[in-house]
């Protein structure tokens, strides 16, 4: 996934690219990347600091790495309002969730899914939500709990029991 | 490995569909705790997964008039994008006639009157009253008692002309919690002369339950309320516009709205209320090219149904009608696409899969 800084690295935090303001964004291992505002404000986080006159200086945007932050701005870029996206070149994008039962694909929707909910980006958080219960909504219960690390704590008569009460839920 | 927090989780487990959770449920003691919790069931039914359209229709155009054999075709995707046609009616187990749903549940009148949440399969046979038509059903959450209540009201119209009184009263309330009918005198009642095709099932919103009608005396349209939590109708509420056609009541943005169809100008307006004020929300049209009926009723982020004459005419005979969605949001040129052709199509059914308990168990 490509790096989506959006205009060269500058030290002041209010640069401005025409009339539109650039923001820089400090990840947890300390990358920049310079966005606009326009695009950033998408983050209702981000949003609420520049309403507040908090987004002067360069912003860190802790719990986040260089490498998601980079693919939070991506999504940001395709997402702009206004911008005429192309609704087909989106579907591409959102596609590449498709397939995450593949561990390190799992990885990167996990660390969007934590971004999207610490910059507070409903429509990322949306997507990447849809993703993992596209990918689960068929498991079974077994795999379930190896998806997503968890130790059963019935005994097998109890979920034996569970199982009898809802047949139906456990067919194809 | 990234190990993904409880919220989050909690948040994926709330978008997937009822036949999964109630697998998921054995997945550990914590998760079967909280797929029943109520404000688990509350947050997985707000949220526009597992929606399901169902369309009413008739298989050819000789069953024109054979209501009984109605089929359901149901779209089980949640993009009407791709179509896998189904029909609906073997999701339920016994016959007779339905109205609903309402948050996934259907009410089934027949010899009995029974409830069925189709997700879950849990079906409950109510304790028998006088005979009902429903011609008006609702079922909601009335926020007062925090129980679910089933509403029948059986019209003046059907009853004048009828002239059957085996009823002591038009509106009968059964409260869920306590498995108890009561009768209900509303005078308001008196001043509603007769329902909308496709009306019949209630609009339930908030602790309240919506029916299109329109008065006895004007023959102007109105909408009826009926009050949860305090069984009663409290005042009948006006519409904004005078004619009774081409009205589709539904909910948008959480708020009651309005959908109505010009036939003159060929413009459909949403009218929606905040606060007990009619704002006009968007105008879509004049619809070129499309023969509009009216509308059916709201689908996703503010898109909504219409059905129009199928234009697809052979020697100028009735070919059925088209089910349109419209979508004011859509960056396309042309904001609407046909999603279903048949005959008869004259509502249409949208169903939430929910996990709200209809048993009672837990009360």
């Amino acid at each position: 996934m490509s790096t989506a800084a959006t205009a060269d690295a500058s030290s002041s935090g209010d640069t401005t690219e025409g009339s539109v303001r650039l923001l820089t964004l400090q990840s947890e291992d300390g990358e920049v990347f310079e966005v606009k505002e326009t695009i950033a404000t998408q983050s209702v986080t981000i949003k609420g600091m520049v309403d507040d006159d908090c987004a002067t200086s360069t912003i860190p945007v802790c719990n986040v790495t260089g490498r998601t932050l980079a693919m939070v701005i991506e999504w940001w870029n395709k997402h702009e309002i206004g911008a005429v996206s192309n609704e087909k070149e989106l579907k591409e994008w959102e596609s590449q969730f498709d397939t995450i039962d593949d561990k390190s694909d799992r990885d990167d929707v996990y660390d969007l899914l934590m971004a999207a909910n610490y910059l507070n980006i409903p429509t990322l958080l949306d997507c990447c939500t849809s993703a993992v219960a596209e990918a689960i909504k068929g498991k079974s219960t077994d795999e379930m709990r190896e998806f997503f690390d968890i130790k059963s704590d019935f005994d097998e008569k109890e979920e034996d029991a569970l199982r009898k009460e809802n047949q139906w839920a456990f067919e194809n | 490995m990234v190990k993904l927090p409880e919220d989050m989780i909690i948040e994926i487990l709330s978008i997937l569909p009822v036949k999964s959770l109630i697998r998921f449920r054995c997945v550990c003691k914590s998760w079967y705790v909280e797929v029943q919790s109520r404000s688990f069931i509350s947050k997985h039914l707000k949220n526009d997964h597992n929606i399901h359209l169902v369309i009413p229709h008739t298989k050819e155009e000789k069953d024109l008039f054979a209501y009984p054999n109605l089929s359901y075709t149901w779209f089980p995707d949640k993009t009407l994008g791709e179509l896998s046609l189904q029909n609906f009616l073997p999701q339920i187990p016994i016959g007779g006639f339905f109205r609903g749903p309402f948050d996934g549940i259907l009410c089934i009148i027949e010899k009995d009157i029974s409830l069925y949440n189709i997700g879950t399969k849990e079906l409950r046979t109510l304790p028998k009253i006088l005979h009902y038509k429903g011609d008006w059903v609702g079922f909601g959450l009335d926020p007062v008692s925090n129980s679910y209540k089933l509403i029948l009201v059986d019209t003046p119209y059907l009853k004048t002309r009828e002239g059957s009184e085996c009823r002591v009263s038009p509106i009968v309330v059964y409260t869920l919690n306590s498995d108890s009918w009561r009768n209900i005198e509303d005078s308001n009642i008196s001043y509603i002369y007769d329902y909308f095709t496709g009306a019949e099932s209630g609009t339930c919103l908030n602790g309240v339950c919506y029916w299109l009608s329109s008065y006895r005396d004007t023959k102007e349209a109105v909408i009826f309320p009926f009050h949860l939590g305090d069984e009663m109708s409290r005042e009948i509420i006006k519409v904004p516009m005078q004619e009774k056609y081409g009205l589709s009541l539904g909910i948008y943005n959480e708020s009651l709205s309005l959908l109505h169809m010009h036939y003159v100008t060929k413009c459909v307006d949403m009218w929606v209320m905040n606060q007990g004020c009619w704002t006009k929300q968007l105008t879509v049209g004049p619809l070129v090219g499309l023969d509009v009926c009216h509308p059916l009723g709201f689908w996703k982020r503010g898109s909504f149904f219409l059905n129009a004459v199928n234009p697809d005419k052979k020697g100028g005979c009735y070919m059925g009608e088209q089910v349109i969605l419209y979508d004011p949001s859509s960056t396309h040129n042309t904001k609407y696409s046909c999603v279903f052709t048949g005959y008869m199509v004259m509502n249409l059914l949208i169903y939430k899969e929910s996990l709200v308990n209809i048993k009672g168990d837990d009360h």
